[in-house]
């Protein structure tokens, strides 16, 4: 599958009339309640499911909410018919049951390598494609690791034939809070699995950097994306996030739009 | 055992309680759970500012989700955050099966023990544990069209209304006992 434009995270509150073509990319979970309205969007406009609560990066075995969450993902899938499913290279619930609400960070290493492997390959079986792991922006640094996250993810996708969600602002602020080069940090990760890209902003919060997705895409972020012009041969789309301080509706196309314009130059 | 490293990072970053054993003992912790010498010593290196840095983030995210849960409430009661992040800190959420939003589901889950520290504080408006219920349970009825019953003292209905706007906020409404079906059929 080649290119198909790029897109923004699909929001409710978001009022105005989608251009036709546009992608859009949703949360399966604000679907559950009510797989009928997912209906009018996958008519549409292309559909990329992004969600945030399959914890791939849980050790064990799976519990009962966890099988009903796969499940029901599944059944959207199967309804809407998205052009990628995606998660993320984390973890939301620990072994025992705690949910944390959001994406804990992994010590990248064999044993985690097994973990997410597995959990992968499982979810693929049961969803029947391959989906993709987005790299997390991490509120802290764990010690221990024995690989980069870059390292992991070319490892994964080796195992699983999973594709990557490279988030070039977590990765951007990753990078700044370690005082490292993102441009460098780049370069370690498997672009040739890249098939989404995620663009967004965020601000400088208690002398770290956070990906709110409550401010315009990242100048330098864009830049990243420059950069991977030619180096990305599965990429299927850009998806442009922003969850708070939402702007009109035709300002974040416009983003979309320069994404796409970024991509065509490839 | 990789589990039972999760399992420790988990709860520090879900329970403070945890959080502040960990700073003052952490062996006395570490040896609940089956690590080995490589995982104590990575749980045993986190920052500890680090760490209390990355749970005030998703307290802060849980927060951002369900305050849209109760907008009306939090114009007359603006504790309501102080009250949940205190009592989110003793209380982790478990992993449950469901089809509401992270942020309804939450709320639910809060509920009840958020609006009886509103009835429990003169200070607080009486009306407000009303507000609360009234708010998120008619908020997940229409998302998940279960049937919930709510007993309320006052007219809850009326007062969401009121507040919905920018206008007075109301001071002295009377006690109207009032009974609200939500979900499939309710109003």
């Amino acid at each position: 599958m080649s290119f198909l434009g790029a897109g923004i995270g699909w929001r409710a509150q978001l009022s105005g009339e989608l251009p036709p073509g546009l992608v859009l990319e949703v949360m399966p979970s604000h679907f559950f309640a009510d797989p009928r309205r997912l209906d009018a969007l996958a008519a549409s406009h292309p559909l990329v499911f992004h969600d945030v609560g399959l914890s791939v990066g849980t050790a064990g075995t799976p519990g009962e909410a966890a099988r009903e969450r796969v499940r029901r993902v599944k059944a959207l899938v199967e309804r809407a018919g998205p052009l990628l499913v995606s998660d993320h290279l984390a973890l939301t619930v620990s072994p025992g049951g705690i949910d944390l609400g959001h994406l804990a960070p992994l010590r990248y290493g064999p044993d985690v390598l097994e973990v997410v492997a597995g959990k992968v390959g499982a979810l693929q079986d049961v969803l029947r494609r391959p989906i993709a792991l987005e790299n997390i922006a991490k509120p802290m640094v764990l010690p221990g690791s024995r690989w980069t996250e870059g390292e992991m993810l070319s490892r994964l996708v080796e195992r699983t034939g999973c594709g990557v969600l490279l988030d070039l602002t977590n990765l951007l602020y990753d990078a700044r809070n370690a005082g490292q080069h993102a441009a460098r940090v780049l370069e370690e990760y498997p672009l040739e699995a890249v098939v989404q890209v995620h663009l967004a902003g965020g601000k400088r919060t208690g002398g770290r950097w956070v990906d709110t997705h409550g401010e315009p895409v990242d100048a330098e972020s864009w830049r990243l994306f420059e950069s991977l012009r030619g180096r990305c041969p599965r990429l299927i789309t850009a998806v442009v996030e922003r969850d708070r301080n939402l702007p009109l509706l035709a300002d974040l196309v416009a983003d979309a739009r320069r994404a796409s314009l970024i991509w065509s130059e490839t | 055992m990789l589990a039972d490293y999760q399992e420790v990072l988990v709860t520090l970053l879900a329970d403070r309680r945890a959080r502040d054993r960990f700073a003052t003992d952490p062996a006395a912790l570490l040896s609940r759970y089956r690590l080995d010498e490589e995982e104590k010593a990575a749980l045993s290196a986190i920052d500890p500012g680090a760490l209390a840095s990355a749970a005030e983030s998703y307290v802060a995210k849980r927060w951002d989700e369900l305050r849209r849960a109760a907008p009306c409430t939090l114009r007359i009661a603006p504790s309501l955050e102080r009250r949940y992040r205190r009592w989110l800190a003793e209380h982790p959420a478990p992993a449950e099966d469901g089809v509401l939003s992270p942020g309804l589901a939450e709320a639910l889950r809060a509920l009840e023990p958020m609006a009886r520290q509103l009835a429990e504080d003169e200070g607080e408006a009486a009306y407000a544990p009303d507000l609360l219920r009234f708010e998120v349970m008619s908020r997940a009825s229409r998302a998940d069209g279960e049937p919930r019953v709510l007993r309320c003292r006052f007219r809850a209905d009326r007062l969401a209304s009121d507040l919905a706007g920018d206008g007075p906020i109301p001071m002295d409404p009377p006690i109207a006992p009032i009974e609200y079906r939500f979900g499939r059929g309710g109003s």
